[in-house]
């Protein structure tokens, strides 16, 4: 996988209560590219951050449908990447703002 | 805490150096950052569910910096409590050193308030402006109050000086008449400077229904430059010729100023009363000014130049919102004319603060009433305005100040060589 990949496969980390939560278990939430496999978010993570990845879970959730001025159409839909890392290992995400 | 001061030879500017144990700073740091973490909003987050870490992340330089500036106050003024010296303003912080986990540390430069001599108060001698209201100062004031009330009669006889004439004219030059040099019934008074030179002589002495032609130079330099130093023709037709009467001082005239008596003795009582308020008025300001003058001269001490630039922009804001009120430019006032005024007034207000301290002047209900008591005696309940000035303490403390700075002058004025010098009213009216 190309350097160029690993930057379009990882689109941004989630911020928020359940994604803190859950960081206290070295879990880590990322919005990644709808075309992005398990494997490819598990090398890009471990390419970008220097961490261990354990395991990645993957959420599709489709976007809602819409009609406007009778047309009716679709919102962009969404891949959630949930990525365990090895035990005791931290992504600091705040700095990398 | 460690402190080092360093005290000038001379004048006012104090360096002191100050190290503190970061402990306070650390806990009130974390502390503020527990405040926060309740009311500080993000994007994913319910307001006060931040967790400390995100918190810490985005604010903990800025609470930082606020604690650092709070802990440099607070340090610097405990320092200069337990050496002692009355910080009269900060020039500024230096050499700041706050690096995590060691002792902060800084450098602070002051001014201290002058410690004011009292001066010997039998030394310093006080010119004392009296005045006395003479039978020709009422004579005076009376003769302004029939100007201000002249009215015009017609009469049949040669205009003179200060008489109004009603006239037309018109103006030509070598036979072409020219812009804004013809009117007709146009009110004048002789005298009174309103048209080019020579145009009024020429007037003089002509009598209603006259005409004739008078030669009239404008002057070099008129504002209307095709006309400057040319020879016009005026034609001109005087109407008539009205002389200036004063009212008669009966009672009619009297009664319209109040004076429900009528009887000229009632009024030039009344016009007596009037001049002498306003006459003791500016007597008191002037023997006021004298004082404090005199005072400054006698003592001599350094002035805080914060305190100085404190009153100076105080000054300026106050001039700079006066004039635009009045709807003019406010940018060219420059502060720099103003710091002598500022210097002085700074030195005043320590030397009058020094004076009363020391002699424990206060202003008593008993002062404060009669000062009002002048002032409330041209409304027509002075009692009741006295009620109401005294009800607001803005107000209240206004009038104490005008008290006490009483006091110090009677007191100076008593121990003072005073040399007393009359001055006709003329001379006090400005």
């Amino acid at each position: 996988m190309n350097q160029e990949r690993i930057y379009t496969v990882i689109r941004a980390p989630r911020i928020s209560e359940k994604s803190a939560r859950m960081a206290e278990n070295s879990k880590y939430v990322f919005d990644v590219d709808t075309t992005a496999t398990k494997a490819e978010i598990k090398t890009a993570i471990e390419a970008l951050f220097n961490v261990t990845v354990n395991a990645v879970n993957v959420i599709n959730i489709a976007g809602k449908r819409k009609v406007f001025k009778g047309r009716s159409g679709r919102r962009n839909g969404l891949r959630k990447a949930i990525v365990s890392l090895q035990p005791g290992q931290q992504i600091e995400l705040m700095s990398a703002e | 805490m460690q402190v080092s001061i360093q005290r000038p030879t001379e004048g006012l500017e104090h360096v002191i150096t100050v190290s503190v144990g970061s402990e306070g700073m650390t806990s009130a740091v974390e502390q503020r950052l527990k405040e926060i973490q309740k009311t500080v909003r993000m994007d994913g987050f319910r307001p006060g569910k931040v967790p400390m870490n995100m918190v810490r992340a985005r604010h903990l330089q800025q609470v930082r910096a606020e604690a650092l500036e709070n802990l440099l106050y607070d340090s610097f003024f405990k320092a200069a409590d337990q050496e002692q010296v009355r910080v009269a303003g900060i020039l500024g912080f230096e050499e700041v050193s706050a690096n995590e986990g060691e002792d902060i540390r800084f450098v602070t430069r002051f001014e201290t308030y002058p410690s004011i001599a009292m001066p010997d108060f039998t030394a310093v001698s006080v010119e004392k402006v009296t005045a006395d209201i003479k039978d020709s100062d009422v004579d005076d004031m009376i003769q302004r109050l029939r100007e201000m009330r002249k009215t015009y009669v017609v009469v049949d006889k040669a205009a003179a000086n200060g008489d109004m004439v009603n006239l037309d004219f018109s103006g030509s030059i070598d036979g072409v008449k020219f812009d804004g040099g013809s009117a007709e019934n146009v009110p004048l008074v002789l005298g009174s400077g309103r048209m080019i030179p020579g145009f009024e002589d020429g007037i003089l002495g002509m009598k209603a229904g006259e005409q004739k032609v008078i030669d009239v130079t404008f002057p070099e330099g008129y504002q209307a430059a095709h006309l400057a130093g040319k020879t016009a023709q005026f034609d001109i037709k005087v109407n008539s010729v009205q002389e200036t009467q004063l009212p008669e001082v009966d009672e009619e005239f009297i009664k319209t100023f109040g004076v429900d008596a009528g009887t000229v003795e009632a009024f030039r009582e009344d016009v007596k009363k009037n001049l002498s308020r306003q006459v003791n008025l500016s007597l008191i300001k002037q023997n006021k000014d004298n004082v404090m003058h005199a005072l400054l001269a006698a003592v001599n001490f350094d002035t805080p130049k914060t305190l100085v630039e404190r009153e100076l922009r105080a000054m300026m804001d106050a001039m700079t919102k006066r004039m635009r009120e009045q709807n003019m430019p406010a940018s060219d006032l420059n502060p720099d004319n103003y710091r002598e005024e500022a210097t002085k007034r700074v030195s005043l207000g320590l030397l009058l603060g020094e004076v009363v301290r020391a002699n424990e002047l206060k202003a008593d209900e008993a002062t404060v009433r009669e000062i009002l008591a002048i002032e409330a005696d041209s409304y027509d309940n002075p009692e009741q305005f006295i009620e109401w000035y005294l009800a607001d303490q803005n107000r209240r403390s206004e009038v104490e100040a005008i008290a006490i700075e009483n006091a110090v002058v009677d007191l100076v004025m008593s121990k003072a060589k005073v040399t007393e010098v009359s001055k006709p009213l003329a001379e006090l009216a400005g």
